[in-house]
């Protein structure tokens, strides 16, 4: 027999699991605009996508080292922010992530009423 | 207001010294290389981070807290040092897993050299009557595993660093290569690394220490020393340290395989032939020892060696033949009839 608690924790990880997997598209699909950290961890939970600091800020470093998103340190506000962008190659994989993420959003449509009858 | 201004600049002082323990924290657990640039994003990232939470609370119209209680909220949402770190920062092996199996294969052999050198000594100087306290000699054999032990991993640490590992590409996979449950091609690595190092020191013996070394032998009423192997015998040392240097080449290459194949045995059946050859020739031929009194030992000794080869011979002709589709079509027609 599971328990309430057993059964809520093994949730929160499945769950997180799946925001983790989306992220990355929706970090690329938001830095099609320059962006600095905080603002696109704003504009993230503006859109109903809340990701912990913790998670998103090591993502765009390693986007960055993948060579999908390019940086460089401006000065606004009196205060030196790292601004990212989307590079020509992290336009090339949005767009195809993007299909993809359409792709799977019809699959995954058509399995879950099945799955309820 | 001149009151008010002391306060606030001490309330920042202590919050930029939250802030900056933090940075500290994270950038202590990174590399050098990405330290600096990553303590300097942590840092703009937390201080946006205050200021957008002071908005809030004044767009909500909820009283100001005092800048070091935002800080401490702030801090906590980045979560612990440790946990950032790692997230900047990949996970690193000592060893990674690319060359782990590598690296216990080589520490095995190693080893197995390295004991039965030591156990070499040991018998050399007892025979020489310079045989150190059983401790000592044990303490001894210990400092040699664990320099052994050490030597081998930082040298594997050292190629890992170099990234050696991140160069192998993993081979593409084929479902019909797993081997079956109780597999006779399977390779015991164990085993395998103690013929190894067995061999070898049978090898440093023969060629460093009973090739011109004397034995004391008590003959014609009182001790004399004399050479352990006559000079026919010492002939054969070049073509038996030959042999054996293939039979180590052969195993070391079954432990990279993990598995036996038609050329190991092949080969294997090819070093035990000569073996085979080479004792057949010492015992039909001339004499083995110096001396009369031990000949029939060595005789006895070589032609057990003999025997045993022979047997390797037929015993991996037969598992050859066995591994081979033709055998194996065989029994699988007979099992089915």
């Amino acid at each position: 027999m599971i328990s309430d608690d057993t059964s809520y924790s093994v949730y929160e990880n499945l769950a997180s699991e799946l925001r983790r997997g989306v992220l990355v598209l929706a970090v690329l699909a938001q830095c099609g605009e320059v962006q600095y950290g905080y603002s696109l961890k704003q504009q993230l939970a503006a859109a109903g996508l809340d990701i912990n600091e913790g998670t998103l800020y090591p993502l765009l470093r390693r986007l960055e080292g993948q060579g999908l998103l390019a940086s460089e340190w401006l000065v606004t506000e009196d205060r030196p922010r790292r601004y990212y962008k989307l590079s020509t190659t992290g336009s090339a994989v949005l767009e195809r992530l993007s299909a993809e993420w359409q792709t799977l959003v019809g699959v995954v449509a058509r399995i879950l009423p099945e799955k309820e009858n | 207001m001149y009151g008010k201004t002391i306060t606030q600049k001490t309330e920042q002082k202590a919050s930029d010294e939250w802030i900056d323990r933090y940075v500290n924290e994270v950038g202590r657990r990174l590399p050098a290389n990405q330290r600096s640039d990553v303590e300097r994003e942590i840092r703009s990232l937390i201080e946006d981070a205050v200021a957008g939470r002071f908005e809030t609370l004044e767009v909500e119209g909820v009283p100001l807290a005092e800048r070091e209680t935002v800080v401490l909220a702030v801090l906590q949402a980045f979560g612990s040092p440790e946990e950032i770190a790692a997230r900047y920062h990949a996970p690193r092996y000592l060893i990674g897993p690319t060359i782990f199996p590598i690296y216990r294969i080589v520490l095995s052999i190693v080893l197995a050299v390295t004991v039965f050198a030591n156990l070499l000594g040991v018998v050399v100087a007892a025979d020489e009557q310079m045989a150190a306290p059983l401790v000592e000699t044990l303490l001894s054999l210990f400092g040699s595993i664990i320099q052994t032990v050490g030597m081998v991993t930082l040298l594997f640490v050292a190629l890992e660093r170099l990234g050696v590992a991140a160069e192998s590409r993993p081979q593409p996979w084929n479902p019909t290569s797993l081997p079956a449950v109780k597999d006779p091609q399977r390779v015991n690595l164990v085993e395998t690394a103690i013929d190894i190092g067995f061999t070898a020191a049978v090898i440093v013996l023969l060629n460093v220490y009973l090739n011109r070394r004397t034995g004391a032998l008590f003959y014609n009423g009182e001790w004399q020393t004399m050479p352990l192997f006559s000079q026919e015998f010492l002939q054969y040392i070049p073509w038996l340290t030959a042999i054996w240097c293939a039979d180590i080449l052969v195993n070391i290459i079954l432990l990279t395989r993990g598995r036996w194949e038609p050329f190991t045995r092949i080969a294997t059946m090819i070093t035990a032939t000569a073996a085979a050859i080479l004792f057949y020739s010492m015992i039909s031929s001339g004499p083995i020892g110096a001396w009369p009194p031990v000949e029939p030992a060595f005789k006895v000794t070589a032609a057990i060696i003999f025997a045993v080869s022979l047997v390797e011979v037929g015993k991996q002709g037969w598992l050859l033949l066995r591994s081979s589709n033709w055998i194996g079509d065989r029994l699988h027609s007979q099992q089915v009839l």
